[in-house]
């Protein structure tokens, strides 16, 4: 248990630095021991999320079980997986006799999740025109008024009233905020952020960063 | 070897030794103070705060896969957990930490473990306080939404890769009268936390959480290192504009 620590931080160190090699050298071994080790990297995230599902599950049981405030979602969170795992199950084994007529997971996807998902959609765009004034009330700034205003030109640019474009504000002052502003803007912050990335994974490469084994 | 593939390795070598570089300038004397940032300022205190008043913080790392590029804002945001769990290690009630994938939610609780295990409390650790609230973008928001409401959190940190569904996770906040620090690598979600966000990080200031929150001289070396990178791109980009400029474009090896 002693060398569980370093020997965690050697491999993933050993494997970093093959796939970083292997993206800028390019020879058949390294290829190949880089795409397996990509590959594995992709089969343990999808296990890791079996577990982080598990992980799920048991804070809401412990909800449900000690009545903590909001007990009543947690047993319906439940409930709700249980039936989706269960009618998936019976849509496998349907599909397996070849007697399926519907599948009762896409009729879950159709009329639950997808509608679900479009309300709080519809909830995020209030809450955004809410933050957006609360801004004004908290953050009286030029950088605060420029970024709403440009938010007002650019929907009202992209989006008109009644089907109406505005004559300068859809053909000139929409297309130029759009193409050079922000896609200019957007790069620069982009670049800041490959950089972020690249010190980041250096820090992890080098084993400064250590997010696994402790 | 192509040349673009070439100077990619150089910028990486390049970086790999500034880094190393203002490791060991650092080590011996003093160094240049960093560019305040409000937002982190503004953290401790809240966490000196939350600590006192026996709330509960809320950290979360987002819900960027580990295995794509997003997972190194995902890293900072574990690197402030372990950091931060140093400080409210007193408090009576602990930490959550939140996420929104499997691999990130093994992580965020193998961190919040090391860090009792290193504070001497290991007995303090409990596997819930490290969650996944959902896989999906929508339903992780909707389940930090729920942590916010009923856990009594004075203040919630998001470090990681959130989109703009993260305005739902600030709206609730605001709704508790928390303070919400949050630093995400998208850029929709960047433009959320702008308007929504008490304290936002913008761009790579999200990068910068182990500097200002001093997790080690070699976060500092790195942010280092990170600002004189940034300049040369600066640099070059402007030279490049320059040469297309004079019409000697092709010059340029890149492209």
């Amino acid at each position: 248990m002693k060398f569980k620590a370093p020997i965690a931080t050697v491999f993933a160190i050993a494997a970093g630095f093959i796939v970083l090699i292997g993206y800028f050298v390019e020879t058949p071994i390294l290829l190949a021991v880089r795409t397996a080790l990509l590959q594995w990297g992709i089969l343990l995230a999808a296990t890791a999320m079996l577990v982080g599902i598990g992980s799920l599950l048991g804070a809401h049981w412990e909800k449900v079980r000690t009545g903590a405030k909001g007990s009543p979602y947690s047993a319906l969170l439940i409930l709700a997986f249980f039936g989706t795992f269960l009618l998936g199950i019976y849509d496998y084994i349907q599909g397996t006799w070849g007697v399926a007529e519907k599948s009762w997971l896409q009729w879950i996807f159709n009329y639950v999740q997808y509608p679900v998902q479009t309300s709080l959609m519809a909830v995020l765009a209030v809450a955004l025109a809410y933050a957006a004034i609360r801004m004004l009330r908290t953050r009286p700034d030029l950088p605060a008024i420029i970024f709403l205003g440009t938010a007002l030109l650019v929907l009202a640019g992209s989006a008109p009233l009644m089907g109406i474009r505005i004559p300068i504000l859809s053909d000139t002052l929409y297309p130029w905020i759009t193409h050079f502003l922000a896609l200019a803007g957007a790069r620069g912050i982009l670049l800041g952020i490959a950089l972020g990335t690249l010190a980041t994974g250096l820090r992890v490469l080098a084993g400064i960063d250590r997010p696994y084994g402790g | 070897m192509t040349i673009t593939s070439l100077s990619g390795l150089g910028i990486v070598a390049l970086f790999l030794l500034l880094m190393l570089l203002f490791a060991f300038t650092g080590q011996k004397k003093s160094r240049l103070p960093l560019r305040p940032i409000p937002a982190f300022k503004r953290l401790w205190r809240t966490i000196g705060l939350a600590v006192e008043d026996g709330t509960r913080l809320h950290l979360s790392v987002g819900r960027g896969a580990v295995n794509a590029p997003e997972s190194a804002s995902a890293f900072v945001g574990l690197r402030m957990v372990q950091r931060i769990m140093r400080t409210v290690s007193i408090s009576d009630r602990h930490p959550i930490v939140t996420s929104g994938d499997g691999a990130l939610n093994i992580l965020s609780r193998d961190t919040l473990q090391a860090s009792y295990k290193a504070m001497g409390q290991a007995g303090q650790y409990r596997p819930s306080a490290g969650r996944l609230t959902g896989p999906t973008p929508f339903s992780f928001a909707s389940g930090v939404m729920s942590v916010i409401a009923d856990e009594e959190v004075s203040a919630n940190v998001l470090i990681g890769h959130f989109g703009p569904e993260v305005a739902l996770i600030l709206e609730a906040g605001d709704r508790k009268n928390n303070l919400t620090l949050a630093g995400s690598d998208h850029l929709p979600g960047q433009a959320v936390l702008y308007a929504a966000a008490q304290e936002p990080l913008i761009g790579e200031e999200v990068y910068a959480g182990g500097a200002y929150l001093q997790a080690g001289n070699a976060h500092t070396a790195s942010l280092q290192a990170q600002d004189v990178l940034r300049w040369l791109v600066i640099l070059v980009i402007l030279g490049g504009a320059v040469l297309h400029f004079l019409g000697l474009g092709n010059l340029i090896p890149i492209g």
